[in-house]
């Protein structure tokens, strides 16, 4: 085969695997993707904040946590992706002043407590 | 970066360990999830936002949102001279017309693909996309291979989604951003001449309406 052949014949088999890009893939592929996306989304649209403070926080972001790395599956875009947005909306809401720099952890903190709690309240009806 | 990532084998298989998939782990002591909780709670205990728009939010983008609403309004430009004039001239407009509206879609501009010019729409900062007519923005859009490769070099990205444009073809690439969104007008294609608007939405793609496919 010449060149030129060879060249063809790789790109016909290259589309030949090339899987059907899905319009039904899911939308979010975490519960937490959904949540984080409609918390903005709900405080912009009740004017609690603006988009373009968001925006520009998401920018910044994806600049400095989205890998290079030009093979990732959609799975890990998307993980990435929406690791970011959350990272953008804990700034975006930290500079409105909506919530304190500790407050987030403290919160964390008492989650776990509250669920270790009910746990060792499982355990010991069960003795 | 198109072949790679849209296996169908590669979702639920080969999830990296932060992903939070992993089942045989406690959804709290994921890092995401938990984070985002607290979150959600702090801000509706604030009374910031109430969990039910948070319900509804998700809904919508779930159920009333999607390529299909585009493909209704690219079928109705192929069969309605003056409402693609309309379109071109002022696209939030004449896509407000249809019913389609709402955050992210208050600036759309739509370009038409012609003999001589194919277009295709990337966010090279971001994700900015229209919403109103296209849903949330598939994982390749967003992903960095695309933000940056298309730019740098459209063909080559344009022949892994599967479309070769002939060299007389010019491309154009256009930005997304904040302020404005694109929205790809494709060519009708040749054959459809007996089709009617609702059978044109059916052959109109999502990756049409962003350039990455003819149709």
């Amino acid at each position: 085969m010449k060149p030129s052949e060879q060249h063809r014949a790789a790109l016909e088999l290259a589309r030949a695997n090339l899987p059907r890009r899905d319009e039904d893939a899911p939308l979010f592929r975490a519960p937490w993707h959904a949540r984080i996306f409609a918390l903005i989304i709900a405080l912009v649209k009740n004017e609690h904040l603006g988009w373009k403070p968001f925006q520009e926080n998401l920018v910044v972001v994806l600049a400095r946590h989205q890998s290079a790395d030009q093979d990732q599956s959609d799975t890990q875009v998307e993980f990435e992706y929406f690791d970011c947005w959350l990272i953008a909306a804990e700034m975006t809401l930290l500079e409105a002043g909506f919530v304190a720099e500790d407050e987030i952890s403290k919160h964390i903190d008492d989650i776990r407590a509250m669920v270790a709690q009910i746990r060792a309240d499982q355990l010991s009806h069960h003795h | 970066m198109a072949k790679k990532s849209h296996g169908p084998n590669k979702h639920g298989h080969d999830h990296g360990n932060d992903d939070g998939h992993d089942h045989a782990h406690d959804p709290l002591e994921e890092g995401a999830a938990l984070r985002v909780r607290a979150l959600e709670e702090i801000v509706v205990a604030k009374g910031l936002v109430d969990p039910d728009a948070l319900d509804a939010i998700v809904e919508y983008y779930e159920r009333e949102t999607g390529p299909r609403n585009g493909a209704q309004v690219i079928a109705r430009a192929w069969t309605d001279p003056d409402f693609k004039d309309w379109l071109l001239k002022d696209g939030t407009a004449a896509i407000n017309s249809l019913g389609f509206s709402g955050y992210q879609g208050e600036h759309i501009r739509v370009i038409e693909n012609t003999d001589t010019v194919h277009n295709v729409v990337v966010c090279t900062l971001c994700s900015c996309y229209p919403w109103p007519v296209l849903g949330l923005a598939p994982a390749w859009y967003k992903s960095p291979a695309y933000r940056s490769r298309v730019v740098r070099e459209p063909r080559v990205v344009l022949q892994e989604f599967g479309l070769n444009l002939a060299s007389s073809v010019k491309v154009r690439v256009w930005d997304s951003t904040a302020e404005v969104r694109y929205l790809v007008l494709p060519r009708r294609p040749p054959g459809s001449e007996g089709m009617d608007a609702p059978e044109l939405a059916n052959i109109i793609t999502r990756n049409g309406m962003i350039g990455t496919a003819s149709v």
